[in-house]
C-alpha cells in the first residue's frame, strides 16, 4: 500500500473500526456450550478412578517387586549345596578339611 | 430484579443460566473477538468465560453489577489465553535454537470480524495489529470502547480504574497508534 499521504492514511485506519457492528457467536451456542460442559463433568467423573486406578497399578507394582526380590533371595539359598554350606560353617577353608580325612586316615592305618 | 436473577443463577437453575447466556453471549463473543482476533478462537473462549461464569456464580457478591462481573471474566480469560500464546511463542524461539526445525511463525493476525465493513477489512486488520503493540491496559481500554463499544465509565468498572484514567489510557493508546501506524506507511 503506497501512500502519498501517511497522516491522511493513518487517520483512516485509526477510523476503521467506527460504527463496527458488533457480531454474533451464531445459531445453537447454547447447546455447543452445555455440551462441553457435560463433557467437562463427565471427564471429571472419570479423574478420581483413575486416580485409584494409578495407585492400585503401584501397589501391584510394589507388591509385585518385593515378591520378586524374595523368591530372588530363595533361589540363591536353594542353590548352596547343604554340604557346602555345613563345611562352611564348621570349616574355614578346605585346608582345613583336608587335615580332619588326612588325621583320620593316619588314625586308622595307626588302628 | 437483578438480585432475583443473581439468587435464580446461584441456586443453580437452568432456565436462569440459559437467559443469562442468551443476554450476554454476543457481548462476550465480541469481546472475545476482539482480542483473539479469531471467529473460532472467540468461539471457542467465550464457551470457556461461560463455564467460569457457571463455576462461580456461587461467589459473586454482587459489589459489582452481573454484566461488569462478566466481562471482567472475558477480559481476563482472553488477557491470559494471549500471555499463554505468547509464552508459546517465546518457548518455541528457544527449543528453535537446539533443534533443526525452525521455530514456528507467528499465528495469522488478521482480523476476521464480520461486523467490519468490506471497504474496512483491509484497515482495520493493519489497525488490530498494531494494537497488539499496545500495554495491556492501553489495549483493554482500546478494545472494549472501539470493538465491544463500551462508554468510558463501563470500561473504568470493569478495569477497576477511574473515569480519568481509562480516558487517560484511550488518548495514549490513540497517540501510540497513531505514531506507529505513520510509521507503516512511511515505510510502505
Amino acid at each position: 500500500m503506497k501512500e502519498q499521504h501517511p497522516t491522511r492514511e493513518t487517520d483512516k485506519t485509526l477510523a476503521s473500526l467506527d460504527g463496527l457492528n458488533p457480531a454474533d457467536p451464531g445459531p445453537y451456542f447454547y447447546t455447543r456450550l452445555t455440551g462441553r460442559m457435560e463433557s467437562r463433568q463427565q471427564e471429571k467423573a472419570w479423574a478420581m478412578p483413575l486416580v485409584w486406578k494409578a495407585a492400585l497399578t503401584v501397589l501391584v507394582l510394589v507388591n509385585g517387586l518385593t515378591l520378586y526380590l524374595i523368591s530372588a533371595q530363595d533361589t540363591t539359598q536353594d542353590t548352596t549345596d547343604p554340604v557346602e554350606m555345613l563345611s562352611a560353617d564348621y570349616f574355614n577353608t578346605d585346608e582345613d578339611l583336608y587335615l580332619l580325612e588326612y588325621t583320620q586316615a593316619a588314625e586308622t592305618t595307626q588302628e | 430484579m437483578e438480585t432475583e436473577f443473581i439468587r435464580a443463577l446461584q441456586a443453580g437453575q437452568q432456565e436462569a443460566f440459559k437467559k443469562l447466556v442468551a443476554t450476554y453471549q454476543a457481548k462476550v463473543y465480541n469481546t472475545c473477538l476482539g482480542f483473539l482476533k479469531n471467529t473460532a478462537a472467540a468461539d471457542d473462549m467465550s464457551q470457556e468465560v461461560f463455564i467460569e461464569v457457571h463455576q462461580s456464580i456461587a461467589g459473586f457478591r454482587a459489589d459489582a453489577t452481573l454484566s461488569t462481573w462478566v466481562y471482567r471474566i472475558a477480559v481476563n480469560k482472553c488477557l491470559e489465553e494471549l500471555r499463554r500464546k505468547k509464552r508459546r511463542q517465546r518457548w518455541a524461539v528457544v527449543t528453535s535454537l537446539w533443534s533443526t526445525r525452525e521455530a514456528s511463525q507467528a499465528e495469522p493476525v488478521d482480523f476476521d470480524h464480520p461486523g467490519v465493513t468490506l471497504e474496512n477489512k483491509e484497515r482495520s486488520a493493519i489497525l488490530m495489529q498494531h494494537v497488539d503493540s499496545l500495554s495491556e491496559n492501553q489495549r483493554v481500554a482500546f478494545v472494549m470502547h472501539k470493538v465491544e463499544g463500551l462508554p468510558y465509565e463501563q470500561i473504568a468498572r470493569i478495569m477497576n480504574l477511574s473515569v480519568a484514567a481509562v480516558e487517560s489510557l484511550m488518548v495514549r493508546a490513540k497517540a501510540n497508534l497513531k505514531k506507529s501506524l505513520a510509521h507503516y506507511y512511511q515505510e510502505e
